[in-house]
């Protein structure tokens, strides 16, 4: 099976492609992570580095990447989908029977300050009880995970290795303006290049989409700011987690891929 | 010191908003990209009446300082959440600039290595170790520069076909990276849409 990886921080992709690689030790930046984590020695000082793990069958190597290409299609139309649910929920719009905007509302009334009674009764401030909720809280570190990847995948320049049965077959290394510089190993095969060219389409992909990830969960907290007027913050964990659902949703919608063999 | 009540004094009516701490306000976050200052504000998108200072909430801003809870237990996961954000907004008005100022031009190249895995690349993503062995620049006003690869003095056809198939796919990917710094200004400069 073909494997997609990067590394970076996090525990998983919000777009469920991709399979984070933790650095082996704790690095002062990711440049460091990188060089440690990756066994190739072929790599940048300054890289964020996307690997594709080809097998030597070609017809399953089509689709795998058929499927990853779906879960790419579905995510890149949830992402606004989600955006418009969300800007209805923060225009009062009548929240639809669905379970991510039921867990945002429950989240808002948790973060709700409360009215001049409860607060004599109980002083502790109005989003501790949010805080304390081990949902929101895993939500709170993933946001803080997908915005610290996200800026090391633009800090950095983006190189994408492919492999063929293990042995690496292309190299290439983009830069945020798009210029593109591949190495090929010698004796290369067509249908290889083709491939790896695929999987440098399925990062950038993957990059474009975290970045629409990332600038919808901002858009959207600072809409939802007033339903979580205790402490405005706590709306980022809750669209971004908003965001991942419907994300998910779509994915699990969305058809197989036809087997080819 | 909250003064002994019997219940019998007269009420206010009771207005929701006045329950409402003073919001965190716009998230404001500058970048100093190549000399040139950006700010981007992010403002909630409905503002309560602000109250004086005594308005604010025992725990501040963000959550922040809560005396009734450790600094850890309370600040970590949102100061974690609110640096690593500042981080990545101050890194994509970085780009963003950088993008403006290089778009102009396109290019892209191709290696060829006997030994890819000890060909090492360097800083900036050049490959010092392999051969170049095609190259393609490709201007906004159209002006072209190719480099073509050849074999004992004739077209090597297959790396030829390849580097094409590289710049087809950096030119697509160069209209989507187009489309998506115009998607990130407007969604997050104030007033541009």
């Amino acid at each position: 099976m073909t494997s997609f990886t990067f590394v970076g921080p996090g525990t998983d992709d919000e777009l469920g492609v991709w399979q984070p690689l933790r650095p082996t030790a704790a690095p002062r930046d990711l440049a460091a992570a990188t060089l440690e984590a990756v066994p190739s020695e072929g790599l940048p000082p300054d890289a964020f580095v996307w690997q594709v793990a080809f097998s030597a069958d070609p017809a399953r190597n089509q689709r795998d990447l058929a499927a990853v290409g779906l879960r790419l299609d579905a995510a890149e139309a949830a992402i606004p989908w989600a955006a418009r649910r969300l800007d209805g929920l923060a225009r009062g719009q009548q929240l639809r029977p669905d379970r991510p905007e039921a867990e945002l509302a429950s989240w808002a009334a948790l973060a709700r300050p409360s009215g001049p009674l409860e607060a004599w009764e109980d002083a502790r401030p109005a989003d501790v009880a949010l805080l304390a909720l081990p949902d929101f809280q895993a939500a709170a570190a993933q946001t803080s995970a997908f915005f610290g990847r996200l800026r090391e995948s633009l800090r950095h320049l983006a190189v994408v290795q492919s492999t063929f049965d293990g042995l690496l077959a292309a190299h290439t290394v983009v830069t945020w303006t798009g210029d593109y510089r591949t190495a090929w190993q010698a004796g290369v095969t067509g249908p290889q290049a083709a491939l790896h060219l695929q999987a440098v389409a399925v990062s950038m992909r993957t990059r474009d989409a975290w970045l629409r990830l990332g600038t919808t969960a901002v858009t959207s907290a600072a809409q939802l700011a007033a339903l979580f007027a205790a402490n405005p913050l706590l709306a980022l964990p809750a669209a971004y987690r908003f965001v991942r659902r419907i994300i998910a949703q779509l994915q699990e919608l969305q058809p197989l891929p036809v087997p080819t063999t | 010191m909250q003064e002994a009540t019997t219940g019998d004094e007269p009420q206010e009516p009771f207005d929701p908003l006045s329950t409402l701490p003073m919001p965190a306000g716009p998230i404001t976050v500058q970048v100093d990209p190549q000399g040139h200052p950006v700010t981007i504000s992010i403002a909630p998108s409905f503002m309560p009446p602000m109250g004086g200072l005594e308005s604010l909430p025992a725990h501040g801003l963000f959550g922040f300082g809560d005396p009734t809870a450790g600094e850890a237990e309370r600040s970590g996961p949102l100061q974690a959440v609110l640096t690593n954000l500042e981080k990545a907004l101050g890194e994509l008005g970085k780009r963003v600039a950088d993008f403006a100022t290089n778009v102009a031009t396109l290019e892209v190249t191709t290696y060829v290595s006997d030994s890819l895995a000890t060909s090492a690349a360097g800083q900036g993503g050049q490959f010092p170790d392999a051969r170049r062995r095609a190259y393609t620049s490709v201007k906004f006003d159209g002006d072209t520069d190719v480099i073509v690869p050849t074999d004992a003095g004739q077209l090597d056809e297959a790396l030829w076909q390849i580097h094409r198939d590289t710049v087809a796919q950096a030119q697509a990917h160069r209209e989507a990276m187009l489309k998506i710094v115009a998607e990130l200004v407007s969604d997050l400069v104030p007033g541009i849409k």
